[in-house]
């Protein structure tokens, strides 16, 4: 039965893949926040075998351009002073205490940050692990020259490393920073087992990393698998329960399911399959797990002029510069069906950039699905119903009177909720009289640069639509986002200001957040931006991802985190 | 002969020159760069992108860059991947094993495969072999490779099990079983989906064209005249027809053979068979521009070196063919 399915399903999706369909049906509400399920009862021991998509290019996290590596990287070189569980908070791991200003760990002037490690630590090669690793993990990240693209945020703040004793490191810093607990959360770098700080693209340990993670590469095929055993040196007594883990590299999604189906496997990264078909197909063997994601699919309103060779917000956009007609197509957008119909539940609804995490902001949308009130709000401003069921300007605040209501709608090819979604969005929009020309481009344009020309960074759009997410730490992304001064022009081509939206609470709003230690002041900023979206409609955010993980039903100890990767935590994993 | 192969080879260094500097262009125009992906990371600032992009030497004029890649060509290495930071010319000879043995494996079993099938079909034309064989090497025709490895691993790994153990038939993919690295049987288990998910089609194609160079030759005279001297039917066939019908054959052979180096991207995706198709599109994903243009300019290099071997091969089987 299991099999006919499971060829149907193939067959299907071949089908489905030649004609670029989708069916629409009640989907299951998904799980809300983290997954999580006790270690009951077992033995430990037994292989646990991944299945990744793609192959992580590097285990060196700090070295990473995408988020693959991290899927395996947590299991041995990821590691560090302390770790963000599934509720987002920080909690030690190596350190015997996150540094505060109540432990006095953080100095009041907030320029002095203490870290102690815990006694008796060990390398996964069994050389103690001292302070003078952390003293190395600054030196490296803090080099300009080291190679480092991801995590580095913060570390050019510190200006000195004293250690005290083995155990016991004192940073000093430049200026206050927020993030000084988060920065250590991704892994300390060992120095004995490296190389200078110059050379870490070529280190020998970026492909053979000795960490304090619970497991330690065994053997590396290139494009096929990454085996890694038990670390004997594992800090935390008694674990990892598991002797090995073996990371499979499968890029095809049937042959993944395929391999779940047959017990091949017991962690699948981001199946194909929506969740109801998935425990369908495999009830008894595993099950799809759903949980936030950080990526945050939105609408951009260009509030400027397109197409004008000015990228700045001076003139304002002849249709979008009008609010009334982007609380028209906010009102005209059936949120819950394009949640539950179109993508089946594997998305949670989202009204602001602050969807997640410890700033998420629980704020209610304004213009809802409402189709009467969109018509309204577009016969108001002189929006008037034509021949074609498409709108015409007759007294419109900046269009003259014949513009026809027709925008571009922009997004990036080649992935499928996102094409589902602006077909949908362009019947909604048709409905109440407004026209949206779907203009896909390559991924590499949408997120292309400035001096690339990209629609988004010179400014020559209408709509764009795309996800954008960020990580615990949400200032700098935040800031590049919505601050007046980040609007990109040739001046400043790396801007993120792309809506040429400028208001002065925002702005005002993004100082206190970026200045303050208090977290609940910082998050009473957020919402204040979040609000502001709402209100003044520079983006409609239409839904947040989940990240979806298939887990075998054999699998106990497990917790799925929006902050982790597949495999954080693995040494809490164990057969039932 | 001699000067007239020397003179192939001189000729292929200007037109090489002129295939690097096409391909460098070609996948430069391509939109996008090696750190497009990176630019949505969120835990990447920008600074840190600009940095990487002025290391990586990205904003560099176009013929320096031009002129570092050839350097680094010449020196051995291929340069250094963007994403992997590993030498490129190691990353290549990772893969050269796997896609031996898949493409290999495979060609191999067409040949064992498509002339004997040739041979029959051209010897008793329309007889139920024939037609047999027809249909059977159009359907291996038509069918997508995508579709058919998908339909094996639906009959061999998920429908059909083992009698006894219960165990699939075939593994889904993969070179190894996890602890069997190594192991000679377990490695010919892995490759029988693959190999023959691909040769399938070859094994047509080969046939086919085997089968009508087959029946012209039976037709010309000198077959007739060896009949007539009483030598028996398979003499004529194997030794007199099929020596002269192979002849177009070898040219066919030598023209697939780069695909030897190049992989077999769709069966390597879909029985995640690491070889050199992957790394190709892999690189050609993240426009890992060092590996991107090694992988294509070896593979230019290779398809024209095998048109010299066919060219030199077909005169030195032929004495008919006469090199100026």
């Amino acid at each position: 039965m299991k099999t006919k399915l499971f060829s149907l399903l193939v067959l299907l999706s071949l089908v489905l893949s030649a004609c670029g369909g989708g069916g629409a049906t009640e989907a299951p509400a998904a799980d809300p926040g983290s997954v999580t399920e006790p270690a009951t009862g077992g033995e430990g021991g037994g292989t646990v075998t991944l299945i990744l998509p793609e192959e992580p290019t590097t285990l060196n996290f700090f070295l990473a351009d995408a988020a693959i590596v991290r899927q395996a990287a947590e299991a041995t070189s990821m590691t560090g002073l302390a770790t963000i569980n599934e509720k987002g908070e920080f909690v030690p791991m190596l350190a015997q205490d996150l540094p505060t200003l109540d432990n006095g760990g953080l100095s009041a002037d907030y320029l002095t940050v203490t870290w102690k490690l815990r006694e008796g630590l060990k390398w996964s090669d069994g050389e103690p692990i001292t302070s003078d690793d952390i003293k190395f993990t600054v030196e490296v990240l803090s080099n300009p020259n080291s190679g480092a693209v991801a995590g580095t945020g913060g570390f050019d703040l510190i200006t000195g490393v004293e250690t005290l004793d083995d155990l016991t490191a004192v940073l000093t810093y430049s200026q206050p920073y927020p993030g000084y607990i988060d920065q250590f959360a991704y892994g300390l770098l060992p120095r004995h087992a490296t190389g200078a700080a110059e050379d870490m693209t070529a280190w020998d340990w970026n492909r053979q990393p000795v960490g304090a993670g619970p497991f330690v590469v065994s053997n590396w095929v290139s494009g096929e698998s990454i085996t890694m055993t038990r670390n004997p040196n594992y800090f935390e007594e008694g674990k990892p329960y598991l002797d090995s883990l073996v990371f499979r590299i499968v890029p095809e999604p049937a042959a993944q399911t395929a391999m779940m189906l047959n017990g091949d496997a017991q962690f699948h990264l981001w199946p194909g399959e929506f969740k109801e078909d998935y425990d369908k197909l495999l009830a008894g063997k595993a099950t799809q797990h759903l949980i936030p994601g950080i990526w945050n699919m939105a609408i951009d309103f260009n509030l400027s002029a397109p197409f004008d060779g000015d990228p700045t917000a001076a003139t304002p956009h002849p249709i979008l510069g009008d609010i009334r007609v982007r609380q028209a197509i906010a009102s005209a957008i059936n949120y819950e069906s394009l949640q539950k119909d179109v993508l089946r539940g594997s998305v949670s609804d989202s009204t602001n950039p602050f969807a997640y995490g410890w700033y998420q902001c629980d704020l209610p949308r304004k213009f809802g699905y409402d189709v009467e009130k969109a018509n309204q709000l577009l016969d108001e401003a002189g929006w008037v119903m034509g021949d074609d069921g498409i709108r015409v300007a007759k007294g419109a605040m900046y269009a003259p009177d014949g513009t026809r209501l027709s925008l571009e709608l922009q997004g990036y090819t080649a992935f499928d909720p996102l094409q589902l979604t602006e077909e949908f969005i362009v019947e909604n929009l048709k409905a109440v009289g407004i026209e949206a020309r779907i203009q896909n481009y390559d991924f590499s344009i949408i997120f292309g640069t400035y001096e690339d020309n990209s629609p988004r960074m010179v400014g020559d759009f209408d709509m764009l639509i795309f996800d954008r997410g960020f990580t615990t730490e949400p200032q700098g992304y935040n800031f590049d986002a919505y601050s007046s001064t980040r609007i990109p022009t040739a001046e400043n081509p790396s801007g993120g200001n792309y809506f040429r939206w400028v208001n002065p609470e925002v702005d005002a709003a993004l100082e206190t957040a970026g200045s303050s230690f208090d977290q609940q002041v910082r998050k009473d900023a957020y919402c204040k931006i979040g609000q502001a979206v709402i209100d003044d409609l520079p983006q409609v955010y239409l839904y947040l991802f989940q990240d979806n993980y298939g887990v075998a039903d054999s699998l106990t100890g497990y917790t799925l985190s929006t902050w982790g990767s597949m495999s954080w935590g693995a040494q809490n994993w164990k057969y039932k | 002969m001699r000067t007239y192969a020397l003179r192939r080879i001189l000729q292929t260094i200007p037109i090489l020159f002129i295939i690097s500097i096409l391909l460098f262009l070609m996948v430069r125009a391509a939109p996008g760069g090696p750190l497009t992906a990176a630019r949505r990371n969120p835990n990447i600032t920008k600074e840190q992108l600009e940095l990487l992009e002025e290391k990586l030497g990205l904003n560099d004029p176009l013929p320096v860059q031009y002129g570092r890649w050839l350097g680094e060509m010449f020196s051995g290495n291929m340069g250094e991947s963007i994403k992997f930071h590993r030498p490129v010319s190691e990353m290549i000879r990772e893969r050269i094993p796997n896609t031996l043995t898949l493409v290999g494996a495979s060609f191999l079993l067409t040949l064992i495969l498509a002339v004997p099938i040739g041979v029959l079909s051209a010897r008793k034309p329309y007889s139920f072999f024939d037609y047999a064989m027809t249909t059977i090497t159009f359907i291996g025709q038509s069918i997508p490779v995508y579709w058919l490895g998908l339909g094996l691993i639906v009959i061999f790994y998920v429908t059909l099990k083992h009698p006894v153990t219960g165990d699939p038939l075939f593994p889904v993919g993969g070179m190894n079983t996890y602890g069997k690295e190594g192991d000679l049987l377990d490695r010919l288990w892995h490759l029988v989906l693959p190999v023959t998910a691909l040769s399938l089609g070859w094994i047509a194609w080969y046939s086919r064209f085997l089968r009508s160079s087959m029946l012209d030759i039976l037709h010309e005279d000198y077959i007739r005249t060896a009949h007539a001297k009483g030598l028996r039917a398979w003499v004529v066939h194997y030794k007199h027809a099929l020596s002269n019908a192979i002849l177009p054959l070898i040219t066919l052979i030598a023209l697939d053979l780069p695909s030897l180096f190049a992989g077999a991207l769709f069966v390597e995706t879909i029985f995640s068979w690491p070889g050199m198709g992957r790394l190709f599109w892999d690189a050609a994903k993240g426009r890992d521009y060092p590996v991107l243009l090694s992988v294509v300019m070896i593979t230019a290099v290779l398809i024209i070196v095998c048109n010299i071997l066919a060219d030199l091969a077909y005169g030195w089987l032929n004495p008919q063919v006469k090199y100026e």
